[in-house]
């Protein structure tokens, strides 16, 4: 079965986000108004997978967010798995 | 013995490394990524900088994972020494042979110049050479060099004295000002918490020939590889 997978890592709270910052100057430069220090960015890494189930996908995934797409120092990570049409 | 230089697609310092060995009369040869043993006769291994992996992903994430950091993991376990510098120490830290992370730095530019660094303790072998307080210059040259920890994980470095290097001036004044990149108490170099292992954002390797060292403090790297080739614990 193939599955499609999406997984979110963003920045843990209170690690320092430069680039989030750097886009609330701009943000307020451009006059659109934001709450201060809360601009945070994150990533988004897509795949497809081929597993023989849910449990098995997800094991999967769990491993490849452990071990690359995220680091723990800084990094969190949640994750979408659906079917592939 | 042999100082061991690993390369990686996109490393750019492994050649400056190679050269300053060589200037200061040891030998250095290059291990490649996919190579899967450090060789016996090792007495260094150097993780140069550059851009690995185009620094795609995180700063050293996947060459944290390649067959040479696995074989470098054993080497470290078994006491060897380890030099990362710059992305190499970026590849330290991801493959948790360092604690701590480096993060884009604070202004978001890629900082290019020479530095005054403050010589925090004498650790045996890196910094035998140099007394406490001692002032040196190894130049910059990074994006992503903020050295981030958590707090309780910065203190336990402090009081393991496992920061071997901070930012400072020429006075050797430490402070927010001379920060060139938000790194958490101006920290640029750090060991584990057997000292074998060292990572650190500047250069030593520019500042050992005084060819290339713009006369600031020329040949101030060199006592951090004597330190290491010469003195046997």
């Amino acid at each position: 079965m193939i599955y499609n997978i999406v997984v979110f890592v963003d920045l843990k709270d209170g690690v320092l986000d430069t680039a989030g910052k750097a886009v609330s100057k701009s943000l307020k430069n451009l006059g659109l108004s934001h709450q201060e220090r809360s601009v945070r960015i994150g990533k988004t890494i897509k795949l497809l997978i081929e597993a023989e189930n849910d449990a098995q996908v997800e094991k999967q995934v769990i491993t490849m967010c452990e071990t690359l797409f995220a680091n723990p120092v800084i990094e969190q990570y949640r994750y979408e798995i659906t079917k592939e049409a | 013995m042999t100082v061991y230089v690993l390369t990686f697609p996109g490393s750019n310092c492994d050649q400056d490394a190679v050269k300053a060995i060589h200037y200061l009369g040891y030998r250095a040869e290059i291990l490649w990524h996919q190579d899967t043993c450090i060789p016996s006769d090792a007495r260094l291994v150097i993780v140069p900088g550059g851009f690995s992996w185009g620094d795609y992903l995180r700063c050293g994430a996947m060459g944290a994972i390649s067959p040479i950091i696995t074989a470098l993991k054993r080497y470290a376990q078994d006491g060897g020494y380890v030099l990362g510098i710059c992305n190499g120490f970026q590849i330290l830290c991801e493959a948790k042979l360092l604690e701590g992370t480096l993060l884009r730095n604070r202004e978001q530019d890629f900082i290019a110049r020479p530095c005054y660094l403050k010589v925090e303790n004498q650790k045996k072998p890196w910094l035998s050479g140099y007394v406490k307080n001692q002032i040196v210059n190894f130049p910059i040259a990074h994006h992503d060099g903020c050295f981030w920890a958590d707090d309780a994980t910065i203190e336990r470095l402090e009081d393991n004295h496992q920061i071997l290097l901070r930012y400072c001036n020429e006075e050797g004044q430490i402070d927010e000002l001379i920060n060139p990149n938000g790194s958490k108490k101006n920290i640029a170099a750090i060991c584990n918490a057997r000292g074998n292992v060292v990572g650190m954002m500047p250069h030593p390797e520019r500042n050992v020939d005084p060819v290339i060292s713009w006369n600031i403090l020329a040949g101030s790297g060199a006592p951090l590889f004597h330190g290491i080739m010469e003195t046997m614990q």
